[in-house]
């Protein structure tokens, strides 16, 4: 399959989007805020893997690789709209109010719910800490950022949602 | 309690899938053709700039006054005149009745009567040096300055007036080689003369009976080509 994405073989490149790219888009929705933009990010993403395939070594996890194309891209994405998100202090004003759930009633659409409600700063650097599972100074490297500020967004973003999972009985 | 809260996000968010409309397809295949097609067209533009800077430095390094030499002259400046090369003379083969005997036809040999000359015009050379070259055997040509045209022929050649050229050597007699060999020898002359005027009367040609023996010539051809190469110096 990433002999014949080489080769621009069209079916190959189809082949390899059907097999990733839900997750991709996945990935992408986190990190953005609604699906019609994170289908734009995971779109110009695609196009970014096709073109860099040749980079590709083949000996890591080939999905692990586009996912860290796709989260550079939604970085890249966000950072075109909100130019000083990882410095500003903003407060969550208010949440929607959300319907109480039982534990095993929660799906991940709550969850993504309740990050698009989070400052995009700190769910940006939520995401790649907590989910993603990168490191302060890798964070720090790749939103230009400095350690400390990836550390203080963490924890507020932490404080907020530990508070609304507990407050909408998810846990 | 706050670990719990990660490990619920991970959990549920780590693996999340969402499955993206086909437009996001669409939207791929149609920049990744008009990504081709724009590469195709920049190939081209590479090529064409190329072209044009390889023409432009050819341009910068050429000196002002390089002239661009054409050694050869102009097919109009050699002119050559070789009128038809052989005018058959009206033969008069008469037609003879089968019960004559062959010593009346070879009493009235064939005569070919051949007139032709060959002028040839050199004219137009880019030395501008006069020459005058004269060869033993090939009679004189000249060279002349540039601009001149030449109206009067400067190699004459008469091939059937010339003095006896030195690398020919006659053939010896059929007769000589017959009895010097023991095999039936003719001159190609007498075979080709029998052809010829079997080809008159409208009878078959027939292939030679004998041993044609083919007039010895000297192949060296130096003696011809040497003043022509001489003269290039």
């Amino acid at each position: 399959m990433i002999d014949g994405c080489r080769r621009g073989d069209r079916r190959w490149q189809r082949k390899l989007y059907d097999t990733h790219s839900s997750y991709m888009l996945g990935v992408c929705r986190r990190y953005i805020g609604d699906l019609h933009h994170a289908e734009e990010v995971l779109s110009n993403g695609f196009i970014k893997v096709f073109d860099k395939i040749d980079q590709y070594k083949g000996t890591g996890n080939l999905r692990a690789w586009i996912k860290s194309i796709m989260i550079r891209e939604s970085l890249n994405f966000i950072r075109s709209f909100h130019s000083d998100m990882y410095e500003s202090d903003e407060e969550v004003l208010e949440f929607y109010a959300e319907e109480k759930l039982f534990a095993d009633q929660v799906q991940p659409e709550h969850l993504i719910h309740l990050i698009d409600q989070l400052p995009v700063g700190y769910r940006t650097i939520f995401n790649m800490y907590t989910i993603e599972g990168y490191s302060h100074r890798e964070i720090a490297e790749m939103l230009e950022i400095e350690e400390g500020t990836s550390k203080s967004q963490l924890s507020k973003a932490r404080k907020i949602l530990q508070k609304r999972v507990i407050e909408l009985n998810y846990l | 309690m706050s670990v719990k809260m990660e490990d619920l996000f991970r959990r549920q968010l780590g693996n999340h899938e969402v499955k993206p409309s086909d437009r996001v397809w669409d939207r791929i295949e149609s920049k990744l053709d008009e990504r081709e097609e724009r590469s195709g067209f920049k190939w081209y533009l590479a090529v064409a700039a190329g072209v044009a800077l390889l023409f432009a430095l050819a341009v910068i390094f050429t000196p002002e006054n390089a002239v661009i030499e054409t050694p050869i002259a102009s097919e109009d400046s050699v002119k050559t005149n070789v009128p038809t090369p052989f005018e058959i003379p009206e033969v008069t083969v008469a037609v003879k009745g089968e019960e004559e005997n062959n010593e009346t036809e070879e009493s009235t040999p064939i005569e070919i009567r051949n007139n032709w000359t060959e002028r040839r015009t050199i004219a137009q050379t880019e030395t501008p040096v006069k020459r005058k070259i004269t060869t033993e055997g090939l009679g004189e040509y000249e060279r002349f300055t540039e601009g001149q045209i030449a109206e009067r022929p400067v190699a004459f050649i008469d091939p059937f007036n010339q003095p006896e050229p030195k690398w020919y050597v006659k053939a010896e007699t059929p007769e000589a080689d017959t009895a010097k060999s023991g095999i039936t020898v003719a001159v190609i002359g007498d075979y080709a003369k029998d052809q010829f005027n079997n080809y008159i009367r409208g009878e078959r040609l027939e292939l030679p009976k004998e041993k044609i023996q083919f007039p010895a010539v000297n192949k060296l051809l130096a003696n011809i080509n040497n003043p022509f190469n001489s003269s290039e110096k």
